[in-house]
């Protein structure tokens, strides 16, 4: 598809500017009825949003793209459009896409095979260093993921921090009983 | 050793009991425990951390790595409050690589903080040790004269780890439920 247009080919993109006018070049959206709009009047997370549209869609696709922060700046109910996209572009294309975020909408739209290749990164309280874990392999996750609030809930509520804290050189575990 | 409080709303309470029950465990000669705060939204309030259900869900979903689960929650003036923990107890049990355990703070958690504390020479412990609303009427005014209205949790997280450092104190403060809590899990804990 042309990152340019739509499916049906009526919205676009569109970057103009003259060079013998010493303007920067303008990016303006064409909406589905024609409408302009200068990109100077879209928010930070639509442009990104786009942004990432275009890199992904485009005619010169490559084969591995790292997104920090996917989630900044766009509504949640975007979010899984977003993933979607993603899931979409890697599983047909073998696009290798690595990304990080803070939102756990994200996380609880993942598909099983972006699960299984999800780490969680934190920094340990009393710890120098931050440490990366598949987060398929933190205590009764794949049970977890699917009740509940799934790996949204988990992410909120601290858990994968608490789950990091305690099996981290978990050597000093001892016996406990009344 | 892993420890898990559950406190009845993570906001505040964090800050008081993770400080407190890091420098318990280390006072009772229990080395140095990862204790962490259960901070589930779901725990709003003491209605919601004496519902079975909620309790049950917290532990399945830290069982295989929690060694003692500590519900916390405020007495404020219920007598019956431990009746209702005592069944939770009972409910949740203790295995050989896990204890549960659940108190009530007399009359709220900040108390064991002020117990921990140098307290203005006008004030009389036994007067703090029964108010109900000790938030309100000692412990926020102490915070304000401290200029620690600010801090985290309203001046908790300063105060408490502040108090942490006096863990003798607060048992011998609080015999009913911070001393009683400590006997137990000096008891339990090998």
């Amino acid at each position: 598809m042309d990152p340019r247009t739509d499916a049906d080919g009526r919205a676009g993109l569109r970057v103009s500017g003259r060079p013998d006018h010493r303007t920067d070049p303008t990016l303006v959206f064409q909406e589905a009825n024609h409408r302009k709009v200068s990109a100077y009047g879209a928010s930070d997370g639509t442009l990104r949003f786009l942004a990432m549209l275009a890199s992904l869609l485009g005619s010169k696709a490559g084969s591995l793209y790292f997104f920090e922060e996917i989630d900044t700046g766009i509504h949640p109910a975007r979010q899984s459009l977003l993933l979607e996209l993603i899931e979409g572009q890697t599983a047909r294309n073998g696009v290798q896409i690595l990304t990080t975020t803070h939102a756990p909408d994200l996380l609880t739209f993942a598909s099983d095979s972006t699960f299984e290749n999800m780490s969680v990164v934190c920094r340990l309280e009393d710890s120098h260093d931050a440490i990366i874990r598949p987060v398929a392999e933190l205590p009764n996750t794949r049970e977890l993921r699917t009740s509940g609030r799934g790996l949204g809930g988990l992410l909120a509520e601290g858990w994968m921090e608490t789950a990091l804290a305690f099996t981290e050189n978990s050597g000093e575990a001892g016996e406990v009983g009344e | 050793m892993n420890v898990l409080i559950i406190p009845e709303d993570f906001r505040n309470d964090q800050y008081i009991l993770k400080p407190l029950f890091s420098r318990l465990f280390r006072s009772i000669g229990k080395g140095h425990p990862r204790v962490c705060v259960c901070c589930d939204p779901l725990l709003g309030g003491v209605g919601e951390a004496l519902k079975s259900e909620r309790i049950a869900e917290v532990v399945r979903k830290h069982a295989g790595m929690t060694n003692v689960f500590i519900l916390c929650v405020d007495r404020d003036g219920d007598t019956n409050r431990r009746q209702r923990l005592d069944g939770l107890q009972q409910e949740f049990g203790s295995g050989q690589f896990m204890l549960f355990l659940a108190e009530n703070a007399w009359e709220e958690h900040e108390t064991w903080v002020l117990a921990g504390l140098d307290l203005p020479t006008e004030w009389d412990w036994k007067s703090v040790r029964a108010e109900v609303h000790v938030k309100e009427r000692y412990f926020a005014p102490l915070a304000a004269r401290r200029n620690l209205s600010d801090a985290p949790g309203g001046g908790r997280k300063p105060l408490a780890e502040e108090a942490s450092r006096s863990i003798s104190a607060i048992r011998q403060k609080c015999p009913e439920d911070f001393d009683t809590l400590a006997q137990r899990l000096q008891s339990a804990v090998m």
